[in-house]
């Protein structure tokens, strides 16, 4: 038998709620993120990119964007932590799973 | 204008159908009689559900909207004839139509008797002997040789000096297993030795020493339908344990490989019948790896009836050999969370059951609590 069945996109699976539950409905966990945290998880299933996401908090929170962009970095190494984070890279057309580096 | 035929109650094949229920504990270890009574009920049963129980102080007995009847049973360690006696006897005050066994050490006992019963009109929903014999704890592994369902690697010790020499064969720590019920997990050699005292004095030999893997552990309640298929099944991870390892709440949740693993084994198998499987999802590599499978439906089975699956009364109507579809998807994201609460009943109730080992209309439902709440006030 496969056993190694290629798993769900990461944090795309993710239920979200406006209070900040967030429920991963493939592994049974379930996390708390503050507003920004929500933010940028929808920002991340709406497939925006790094800077999107930035410019989207920065422009939407009395925040500098210095501090958005450190604040950013920390919650995607949190994500990574828990193997919520996972780039997808396309190698001769095929789709593969791997964990960004920084 | 309505006409008189719509006014009646449409009388159903339910109506005056007898369904017996097993293990009707509740508490800390609870069976799983009373969540397969309550999915039962919530699916409209109305009919008599008989308890047949081992102890007077099964609190399931007693439960509001649940059996109407209760018989005390002989341990299944008497033996099938003891049973058989016992269900004779049962027959002289109510016919049985379904029987539902729920605890493991019943299932052979229930297996080997299943063609007798059904002399006597009692229906069951069983796995056959062989398919019971395989799944036995003790050899687990062969379904790894046999089907390749990746499981735990294990080794069988029936004396104590086997103990030494499992540092020398797995690394510790190790879980340690007893046939039916009961598992530990061991750091050092004398803790294999203390709880292999412990199970063997408990349920006997052998003792299985199973290799500890460390992951997340996933439950999977299901009916198989003998020929390879899936009546239903939802999968579930506890997210709230008690000491002794039982699941005090847990989640309905979706991973596509756990199911293609659960329809693996079911398949496998060729499976009848109820079953649980505990699965485990290893860390180091993200295989999962097949535990335990229990023959019977879980005790918390209730959260299958909560994601959409009501999986007692699909196994009622198997068991009348009545056809049942493939159940719809199960919702994710339903929970359960269990509560215990403290059941007040006169003294003379338990007593008259602790001397005469039955109990008659004994079941309380919201309409006769008010009448009696009237007549008492």
């Amino acid at each position: 038998m496969n056993n190694n069945y290629e798993p769900m996109a990461q944090f795309k699976r993710l239920a979200i709620s406006e209070t900040g539950f967030v429920f991963d409905p493939q592994t049974g966990y379930s996390y708390l993120v503050n507003n920004t945290g929500v933010e940028i998880l929808n920002c991340l299933k709406k497939e925006l990119s790094e800077k999107e996401i930035i410019e989207h908090i920065t422009k939407n929170y009395d925040v500098e964007e210095d501090q958005v962009e450190r604040d950013y970095e920390s919650f995607i190494l949190r994500l990574k932590d828990y193997g919520l984070y996972k780039e997808e890279l396309k190698e001769n057309g095929v789709e593969k799973q791997k964990t960004k580096e920084k | 204008m309505v006409s008189k035929s719509k006014k009646q109650k449409r009388s159903s094949w339910k109506d005056n159908l007898v369904i017996a229920v097993t293990g009707l504990a509740t508490g800390e270890n609870p069976q799983p009689g009373v969540p397969i009574i309550r999915s039962i009920r919530n699916a409209g049963f109305e009919g008599k559900i008989i308890g047949l129980v081992y102890d007077p102080l099964e609190a399931g007995i007693y439960g509001p909207n649940l059996a109407d009847e209760v018989y005390e049973m002989p341990y299944p360690s008497e033996g099938p004839e003891s049973i058989i006696a016992r269900l004779e006897h049962i027959r002289k005050h109510t016919k049985i139509d379904v029987l539902i066994p729920t605890l493991d050490s019943e299932i052979l006992p229930y297996v080997t008797l299943e063609k007798k019963l059904k002399t006597y009109g009692i229906n069951m929903y069983l796995p056959t002997r062989e398919q019971f014999m395989m799944r036995d704890k003790t050899k687990l592994d062969k379904l790894n040789e046999m089907f390749n369902i990746p499981t735990p690697h294990m080794i069988l010790i029936s004396e104590v000096k086997q103990v030494y020499e499992i540092p020398n064969k797995m690394n510790l720590p190790v879980m340690v297993k007893g046939r039916f019920y009961e598992a530990y997990k061991a750091y050092t050699v004398d803790e294999i030795i203390k709880y292999f005292n412990k199970i063997c004095t408990d349920w006997g030999l052998p003792i299985i020493i199973q290799k500890f893997l460390p992951g997340d552990e996933y439950n999977i309640a299901a009916i198989g339908d003998g020929k390879g298929g899936i009546i239903g099944a939802v999968p579930q991870k506890k997210t709230l344990i008690t000491e002794k390892g039982k699941g005090f709440a847990a989640v309905v949740v979706k991973d596509p490989a756990l199911d293609e693993f659960a329809k693996h084994v079911i398949k496998s198998l060729k499976w009848r019948g109820p079953l649980e499987l505990e699965i485990l999802k290893a860390h180091n590599d993200n295989n999962y790896y097949l535990l335990e499978m229990n023959p019977r439906l879980p005790a918390w089975v209730r959260l299958a009836e909560g994601a959409g699956q009501n999986l007692p009364m699909a196994l009622v109507k198997l068991a009348l050999g009545k056809k049942v579809p493939p159940m719809p998807p199960y919702k994710v994201g339903q929970m359960f969370i269990r509560h215990n609460e403290d059941i007040i009943v006169p003294v003379s109730t338990v007593g008259e059951l602790t001397s005469t080992s039955e109990l008659h209309n004994i079941r309380i439902t919201p309409v006769n609590q008010r009448i009696d709440s009237l007549l008492n006030n």
